[in-house]
């Protein structure tokens, strides 16, 4: 059941991103949390390695273990974000959704569309993987689709361009 | 058109003036020595160019009147001649009339005796500061060319500013108190670029002025005819052989002698060559009065209201604390008036007028500006009755345009299309610059003054007013076949109105605290602009029906649109022959 069946009309096939999409924002929540838990607990590590004065004091643990517990939290609703990604190809519009407490459905005319972006990077790249964005003449239009497949994306960004095209109407 | 054009002898060195003519009457055989796009044909000059603008339309460097750097600077010659009198004359006076020695007291500091020396300190900074005024007259020359208008000032810190006659919207004569008292005007450009500042030749002869308008208009007139020509024979993009035999052929020349009719009916709209007075068909001016009323019920001027009590009432009570106080107050303070005065640029004199393209806004105190909005380009539109206005029943419209968002500056002033109006003046503006066939001025007058669902308004439902205590009944949206509108605000009341073809896509949101309550935002994306296109906090289920039937309607309205005018997306590269017209 998506999370954002209330906000979009029915009738629309929505579909996922790549599984593997999940393995990257896992990577890339573990490695933030990392390094989040290693800036906030620089006084910690000072004070257990010796350079500052005295013992630590017990709420200097405190920044660590919130980050850790936030991180925490975060890689086990990951899962559940990622499949709140989908997007559905209407005959005349893309429709988007993501989000699980934050979510958002947009609406793209195809005729709408100015160019669309295929990004990737090394972490996405690695599982094969590259995120499509779609640009309209709106700088608030906010379309991404994070992690699909290389095939998949280069499919939907011919898909675009020709659709886009063929509704294609000025500004 | 005056009579003394006629009688002035043309130039037919001007370069402008053969390619104005070769393309005029396609029956001319055009010889094929044509050196660029434009087919030129030298012989034969029309009977138009008969009435030629001759004058001073020849690329040399005029000077303006002598005066005009008096003029100019009165109100410091006026603070100079008072300060003169104030030092000097009362104590050559008060001495004549007691027969003591003269005494002139300079500032308590340098003791000069007698008349004669004072009066020749006098003389002589009255000489320096008009031997200034002459040299800067000296400096400040304008030139007129086939292509272009430059206007060239000062000695020290020189500037020339420019303006290009083809995109030339309209000329003014400006007649001010002080120059008119002299029997002096000035020439105003109203020029077709975004937010660009008005280019103004001052001060000119009045007699001077309008005869000098004249043969700009004409000037002006050949540019964008040019300009057209050359847009028509540009798309064949041919080397020189053979844009000299396409001037020759008979397709092109029927061509251009389209865009030719076109552009006389355009210009003649346009410039009235004939007519003395304004060829732009002027909407309004907002009147000076309800400026200064708008401004003072701005919510800068309550600031400053807030902050001169607040100021009173401490030097009544704790006097020392003004120490403290005034100098922390300066900075708000400064925020404050410059706020006041960039408000005061924006409306001061606001005058709206309809050109062809659409209308074009022009305002200023001391730094006028114009702007021209495309009406076919407008995305979206906000009317917005703010509190403080309501008595006086004060509107404000703004408008986004494609292509002028974003760059901050050009933005301020070229989206707004009326600063403070009656709701009569709103009616008229809606007219005028809504890209719609029928005006929908009753949506947009429910919007900004109902409250709570009406026939045609779906608001927020009640749950919304633990988010929305005061407004809840006042957001809301309202649709018809062709647009968008949405309403907020209580205190301030605002009302967007968004076409459904110029909408780029729509969004709803939902935020965890939402979704307790079951509601939702709705936004419509459009190009970057001023004008807010969200509504927050609906029904789940009446947004989401809203966002598919608003999907629906635009799909409609986009395929209305793209079947009536084949208009070519921008990003498509080499224009069709067919759409040069």
């Amino acid at each position: 059941m998506p999370a954002t069946t209330e906000l979009s009309p029915p009738g629309l096939q929505w579909r996922h991103v790549s599984p593997k999409y999940l393995r990257v924002r896992l990577i890339g929540a573990v490695i933030t949390t990392l390094v989040w838990a290693v800036v906030v607990s620089v006084p910690l590590v000072l004070h257990l390695l010796g350079t500052w004065e005295g013992s630590a004091p017990w709420w200097l643990w405190l920044p660590a273990g919130v980050v850790l517990v936030w991180g925490g939290v975060n890689l086990f609703l990951v899962p559940r974000r990622v499949r709140a990604i989908g997007y559905a190809e209407a005959p005349t519009e893309l429709w988007l959704r993501k989000g699980l407490f934050f979510r958002t459905v947009t609406v793209v005319p195809y005729g709408r569309m100015q160019y669309v972006d295929i990004k990737t990077g090394p972490v996405l790249n690695a599982f094969g993987l590259a995120s499509v964005t779609l640009h309209t003449a709106s700088a608030s239009t906010d379309a991404v689709l994070p992690g699909l497949p290389r095939e998949e994306a280069d499919r939907l960004r011919e898909q675009l361009t020709e659709r886009g095209e063929e509704h294609m109407v000025g500004l | 058109m005056t009579g003394g054009e006629e009688t002035r002898p043309e130039l037919p060195a001007a370069p402008w003036e053969r390619s104005g003519g070769g393309t005029a009457d396609p029956g001319t055989p055009s010889p094929p020595a044509a050196a660029s796009a434009p087919a030129v044909a030298p012989g034969a000059p029309q009977s138009r160019d008969a009435a030629a603008p001759g004058g001073e339309v020849d690329g040399e460097w005029h000077r303006v009147h002598l005066l005009t750097p008096f003029v100019r600077s009165w109100l410091l010659l006026v603070a100079l001649v008072w300060g003169f009198a104030n030092t000097f004359v009362d104590d050559v006076v008060s001495s004549f009339v007691k027969h003591e020695p003269i005494q002139v007291d300079v500032g308590g500091a340098v003791r000069v005796v007698g008349a004669g020396l004072g009066l020749a300190v006098l003389c002589g900074v009255l000489g320096v500061l008009i031997g200034l005024g002459l040299l800067s007259w000296w400096f400040t020359r304008y030139q007129i060319t086939g292509e272009h208008v430059r206007f060239r000032s000062g000695w020290l810190f020189r500037t020339q500013r420019q303006a290009r006659l083809d995109r030339v919207q309209g000329i003014d004569v400006e007649r001010r108190f002080l120059p008119r008292v002299l029997g002096l005007s000035s020439l105003k450009f109203d020029v077709a670029d975004g937010g660009s500042s008005v280019l103004e030749l001052s001060y000119l002869g009045r007699d001077h002025a309008r005869e000098l308008r004249s043969q700009l208009l004409v000037a002006a007139h050949r540019a964008a005819e040019r300009q057209e020509t050359a847009r028509a024979t540009s798309p064949a993009a041919v080397p020189d052989a053979e844009a000299g035999s396409a001037g020759a052929d008979p397709a092109p020349g029927t061509r251009s002698g389209r865009s030719r009719e076109g552009v006389d009916v355009r210009v003649a709209q346009k410039y009235g060559i004939l007519s003395e007075r304004d060829e732009l068909r002027r909407v309004f001016t907002v009147p000076t009065a309800r400026v200064l009323l708008a401004l003072v019920c701005s919510p800068p001027a309550v600031v400053l209201l807030l902050l001169a009590l607040l100021m009173a009432g401490l030097s009544v009570w704790f006097p020392e604390a003004l120490v403290v106080v005034l100098p922390t107050a300066v900075p708000p303070l400064l925020g404050v008036v410059s706020g006041l005065y960039s408000r005061l640029e924006r409306s001061w004199g606001f005058t709206l007028s309809e050109v062809p393209e659409g209308v074009r806004t022009r305002s200023g105190l001391f730094n006028e500006r114009s702007s021209t909005i495309p009406t076919g380009r407008v995305q979206a539109l906000e009317v917005t009755a703010p509190l403080l206005w309501r008595f006086f029943g004060g509107h404000r419209v703004t408008v986004t345009t494609a292509g002028k968002g974003g760059a901050g500056g050009t933005e301020t002033l070229g989206s707004v299309v009326l600063p403070v109006g009656t709701w009569e003046q709103v009616r008229g503006v809606l007219e005028l610059v809504l890209p719609l066939e029928l005006t929908p001025t009753d949506l947009v007058t429910e919007g900004l003054r109902g409250i709570g669902g009406g026939e045609n308004f779906t608001t927020s439902p009640r749950r919304a007013r633990w988010l929305d205590p005061l407004t809840w009944r006042r957001t809301g949206f309202a649709m018809d076949e062709a647009v968008l509108v949405l309403r907020r605000g209580r205190l301030a009341r605002h009302a967007s109105v968004v076409p459904h073809h110029k909408t780029q896509s729509a969004a709803l949101s939902q935020g965890p605290l939402e979704r307790r309550f079951g509601l939702s935002d709705l936004s419509v994306h459009v190009t970057p602009g001023s004008v807010t296109t969200a509504v927050a906090h609906l029904d789940v289920a009446d947004a989401r029906a809203l966002l598919e039937r608003h999907t629906q309607l635009a799909r409609a309205a986009r395929a209305r649109v793209g079947a009536r005018a084949p208009e070519r997306p921008w990003s498509t590269a080499a224009p069709a022959p067919d759409t040069v017209r």
